[in-house]
């Protein structure tokens, strides 16, 4: 293991005083800049193209999400949930649902639970789409973005086929799916899987043997592996460092021990690396996506029936009297949870994404935590811009892969 | 022959101008700019002269690589950080105006004296058509009549180079870099500065389809559980369970 | 009479300059179509057929937009850089012999505004004079972004102009000449080896010189991937970040007549120009110029774009050496082989 006795403490006050000498030039760069991936602000200290400090200014897009979560009952919650990381909505809904459950100690049905999977690795899927696009997109590689959206409008179709929303699905609900699946929608998962090794292949073309690619990601913004545990960074930040962890495999939720699936790690820990990397999960998330298609069964429940907790099924509210009752306790007051407190993460396409919730025994939560990815993992960019070149700002930001809705939430 | 003349008047007229912009302006790169118009004229005078390759070189040289290194400069230093050009130094004053004067003197001697004497050289009209124009025929006086001098020049000129890439060898910006670094680095256990090169790839020993070749020599490790792989101290040192 | 040739290069002049505006309208054309396909996009297509209406729609909307000076500008450079930029870009052209002459009313008129015996020289001092535009337009925005810009821009330039000048050395020792005439006139000759018989064009002769100025035009004309100057997701837009209406339209106007003059020059050097295998004339020139255009939009569309650092290391490190080694093996093959041959 680490020795973490030899570790010294961050001293980020350090770096803030690195008052500019003459030669140095401070850039503004952000909040409105093609390439700071939204309203992400970096104060960079430059000698010549030459990084000397950078200092990441978040908080452009704080909508208090949190504090939203302490007012609201646990299911209206959902759809805020969207809204922080809004290019993976469906991961976010499912780590604060699973967390709900969790804490009112309710599971969903075996097969809500394999297409709640299904889902979730198409989110990572779309969302790696949208960082290889936009990553590329900083570097020059102009063309690589629109393939890569071309082929994520396949996986917001299959989204809107399912739930009727493309980018805030508002997908998950606590229990399982109130909707029966639609029939088609595994033909076109299939025929998704079928096709988009084919796409990958084709991103892979383009990037990963360039020369000019090459130049400019490896040994660009290198995390050691002790560093990346020390910053508490989680996903492919973490795993291109070479550290084995991945919550799926380290804690497994939903049924991701029943499928097979390899976590990839980086050797080198360099921009490359987490390229290789989130190139390498596509490919798996493929892999668990066909396999939850064999497993998962034809019919069955898709909601748990847990009489307090769960919005009751619609055919029972207008004929049984007690259902109907429930019913409009849970649409009116909300449900209230045992007294405790609980935290679930799930493995977002960025990293570990926990929830943490106090419940205080009353239907809204007392204290609604988000530990999101991005927020954690942003805090390496000082560290791994001092010395780069101004140029490499913008690689460095790619391969973070932040959005700027679940940095400041 | 009067069209010319009235050119190169104008000409020679806007080139004094800029000239004399490159001494009044207070904004060095104004100067700049006074300097490369006084320069595009004499171009264009030595185009009048049917010197072409001269005024080509003219412009290429001096307009498109000296003054734009100035400007270069120019940019890059704080204007603070400048020499004040416009102090009332009344020293200053008199050595500029003895000098210039000085070389004013020394054009117009050798102006006059080589239209008094009025010899014509070895390059008549006749000889410069000879070899096939002017181009042609300053080539061949620089790479025979003047060659040891070519050569010389083209050594100081390499010394010059040589001297200019010792001077800006990149120490000032690392070290600033690396006391930075040294701020921000959490572990001790792996310092790194800028210098030091890419460290050699590790891999797990044992076990075969775990690694797996994805691009440009790098392999890409496939952790089948949260077990593996899990207590490596270092770079390089990869232990499975 | 000397009026007169006067007045019909004037004329010439004229003429040339305004197909080259109207081109370069179409090359933007062009190249938003050609980027469309390769992206799995359609592209302009909804002014005019096939979108042909819409640089003219772009001209005018550009022009009528607000010219805004930014309030710490260096007012007079800011409001005269692009116009430097826009005016010298198609002066490239005036060199390059479109053809033999023509007789028309009894006129020769001879299809070349001007002959001079250093035009290729001529070409690359208009370059260097070019990049003030760059470089005080950079300045002149008080921007740090424009300013960062220009800096690239500045040092780019000077590099890439080296590696462009001396891979051209090598045409030079093998012409004997400057003069874009001459080197034409040099390669409508047959070059007969063995049984082969190929057009003495210089892209065969020196493919090297043709490589090297094929990536140092790319970087002078601040195309990708060497578009640092105005790399839009470092420098928002380089150079030209604070300029609006018809001043950002003279920059991006002299980029594409950039292009189009380095194309034609290109043409001209190495490809033999004009002449063709069969029907020689200018439609060859045209033909081959716009394959170079193509060129230079596929690679756009296809590499991601070089570091600062890169794009100095790769002009010094590789393209000059290599231009140096070019011209030492032409000039041993032309002293010693050409009596051989």
């Amino acid at each position: 293991m680490i020795d973490f006795s030899q570790s010294t403490p961050v001293i980020l006050s350090e770096v803030r005083q690195l008052t500019p000498t003459r030669r140095e030039l401070v850039l503004n760069m952000g909040p409105q800049h093609p390439s700071t991936h939204g309203v992400l602000r970096i104060r960079l200290t430059l000698e010549g193209e030459t990084v000397i400090a950078c200092d990441p200014v978040i908080g452009y897009l704080h909508r208090g999400v949190e504090k939203l979560g302490e007012s609201h009952r646990y299911a209206q919650f959902v759809p805020w949930t969207d809204r922080t990381d809004y290019v993976a909505a469906p991961s976010n809904n499912l780590g604060y649902v699973l967390a709900v459950e969790k804490l009112c100690g309710i599971q969903a049905p075996e097969r809500a639970q394999y297409w709640r999977m299904i889902m979730a690795e198409l989110t990572r899927l779309a969302s790696h789409l949208v960082w290889l696009g936009t990553h590329a997109l900083d570097i020059g590689a102009l063309s690589v973005s629109l393939y890569t959206f071309r082929d994520r409008e396949l996986i917001l179709d299959i989204f809107e086929k399912f739930c009727g929303a493309r980018l805030t699905t508002n997908m998950m609900e606590i229990g399982g799916f109130s909707r029966e699946i639609p029939p088609e929608l595994p033909e076109m998962v299939r025929e998704f899987c079928r096709y988009f090794p084919k796409a990958i292949q084709q991103y892979e073309d383009l990037l990963t043997e360039n020369p000019i690619w090459l130049a400019r990601t490896k040994g660009v913004g290198i995390i050691e592996p002790d560093v990346a545990i020390n910053y508490g960074l989680t996903g492919a930040c973490l795993r291109g460092s070479g550290v084995n962890y991945d919550v799926r495999k380290a804690m497994p939720y939903l049924l991701y021990d029943r499928v097979e699936f390899d976590v990839p790690l980086g050797t080198h820990g360099d921009v490359y690396d987490r390229y290789l990397v989130r190139i390498e999960e596509m490919r798996q998330s493929i892999r668990i996506i066909e396999q939850c298609l064999e497993q998962v069964p034809t019919d069955g429940p898709l909601m748990a029936y847990e009489s307090q907790y769960v919005i009751p099924p619609h055919k029972n509210v207008m004929t049984t009297a007690e259902d109907m009752q429930r019913h409009f306790i849970w649409v009116i007051k909300g449900f209230s949870p045992p007294k405790g407190e609980v935290y679930h993460a799930v493995e977002h396409s960025k990293g570990e994404l926990g929830y943490y919730i106090v419940s205080d025994g009353s239907p809204i939560p007392y204290r609604l935590r988000i530990r999101s990815p991005d927020f954690v993992n942003l805090q390496s960019l000082p560290y791994m811009a001092q010395g780069a070149m101004l140029a490499d700002i913008v690689a460095l930001i790619g391969t973070i892969d932040i959005v700027l809705g679940s940095v400041d939430r | 022959m009067s069209l010319q003349v009235l050119i190169f008047s104008l000409l020679a007229c806007v080139s004094i101008l800029g000239a004399l912009g490159v001494v009044i302006a207070r904004n060095p790169v104004h100067s700049a700019i006074g300097l490369v118009l006084s320069f595009l004229n004499v171009a264009a005078i030595y185009l009048i002269a049917r010197a072409e390759f001269l005024a080509v070189v003219q412009v290429i040289v001096y307009a498109g690589a000296v003054i734009v290194l100035v400007v270069f400069v120019t940019m890059l230093v704080h204007p603070d950080d400048l020499p004040e050009f416009h102090g009332r130094r009344p020293l200053r004053i008199v050595t500029g105006l003895v000098l210039g004067v000085a070389l004013l003197l020394e054009v117009a001697a050798a102006v006059l004296t080589r239209s008094l004497s009025g010899a014509p050289g070895p390059w008549t009209d006749e000889a410069v058509a000879a070899v096939g124009g002017n181009t042609q025929a300053l080539g061949q006086t620089l790479y025979s009549d003047y060659m040891l001098a070519i050569q010389l020049t083209a050594l100081l000129l390499l010394a010059a180079t040589i001297g200019a890439i010792v001077l800006a060898r990149p120490e000032a910006v690392s070290e600033r870099v690396a006391a930075a670094r040294r701020t921000l680095t959490i572990s001790l256990a792996h310092p790194r500065g800028l210098d030091q090169p890419e460290r050699p790839p590790a891999l797990p020993r044992p076990s075969d389809g775990q690694v797996k070749p994805a691009g440009s020599g790098r392999p890409i490790v496939l952790a089948r559980s949260a077990n593996e792989f899990t207590e490596q101290p270092a770079w390089g040192e990869w232990r499975t369970p | 009479m000397d009026w007169q040739r006067l007045l019909v290069s004037y004329f010439v002049g004229f003429v040339l300059l305004n197909v080259l505006l109207g081109l370069m309208a179409y090359m933007t054309w062009f190249e938003r179509r050609v980027l469309a396909r390769m992206q799995h996009r359609v592209g302009p297509n909804r002014t005019g057929p096939f979108g042909l209406l819409q640089p003219i729609a772009d001209g005018i909307k550009l022009l009528a937009k607000e010219d805004i000076v930014p309030a710490n500008a260096d007012r007079l450079v800011f409001l005269v850089a692009p116009l430097l930029s826009f005016a010298l870009a198609p002066l490239g052209a005036a060199v390059i012999p479109f053809g033999e002459s023509l007789h028309l009313f009894g006129l020769e008129i001879p299809l070349l505004v001007a002959d001079i015996n250093v035009a290729v020289l001529y070409v690359l001092a208009l370059g260097s004079i070019g990049v003030y535009g760059i470089i005080l337009g950079g300045y002149a925005s008080g921007n740090r972004y424009s300013l960062l810009g220009a800096l690239r821009s500045t040092a780019q330039v000077i590099s890439y102009e080296l590696v462009l000048g001396l891979s051209l050395v090598g045409v030079f020792i093998l012409a004997g000449s400057f003069s874009l005439q001459d080197i034409l006139r040099e390669q409508q000759r047959v070059l007969v080896i063995g049984p082969l018989t190929l057009p003495n064009w210089y892209i065969l002769s020196q493919p090297l010189a043709f490589a090297l100025f094929l990536i140092a035009a790319v970087a002078e004309t601040n195309r990708a991937p060497f578009d640092l100057p105005e790399a839009e997701t470092e420098l928002v837009a380089g150079y030209f970040t604070e300029y609006s209406g018809f001043r950002f339209s003279f920059y991006f106007l002299a980029e594409y007549i950039n292009m189009i003059v380095v194309s034609l020059l290109a043409g001209t050097l190495f490809v033999g120009g004009i002449d063709g295998p069969f029907a020689d004339g200018v439609w060859w020139l045209a033909l081959k110029a716009l394959f170079f255009l193509f060129f230079y939009v596929w690679l756009r569309a296809t590499l991601p774009r070089f570091r600062y650092d890169q794009l100095m290391g790769l002009a010094w490190k590789v393209l000059l050496p290599l231009a140096l080694l070019n011209i030492g093996l032409t000039g041993l093959v032309r002293l010693w082989g050409i009596g051989a041959l």
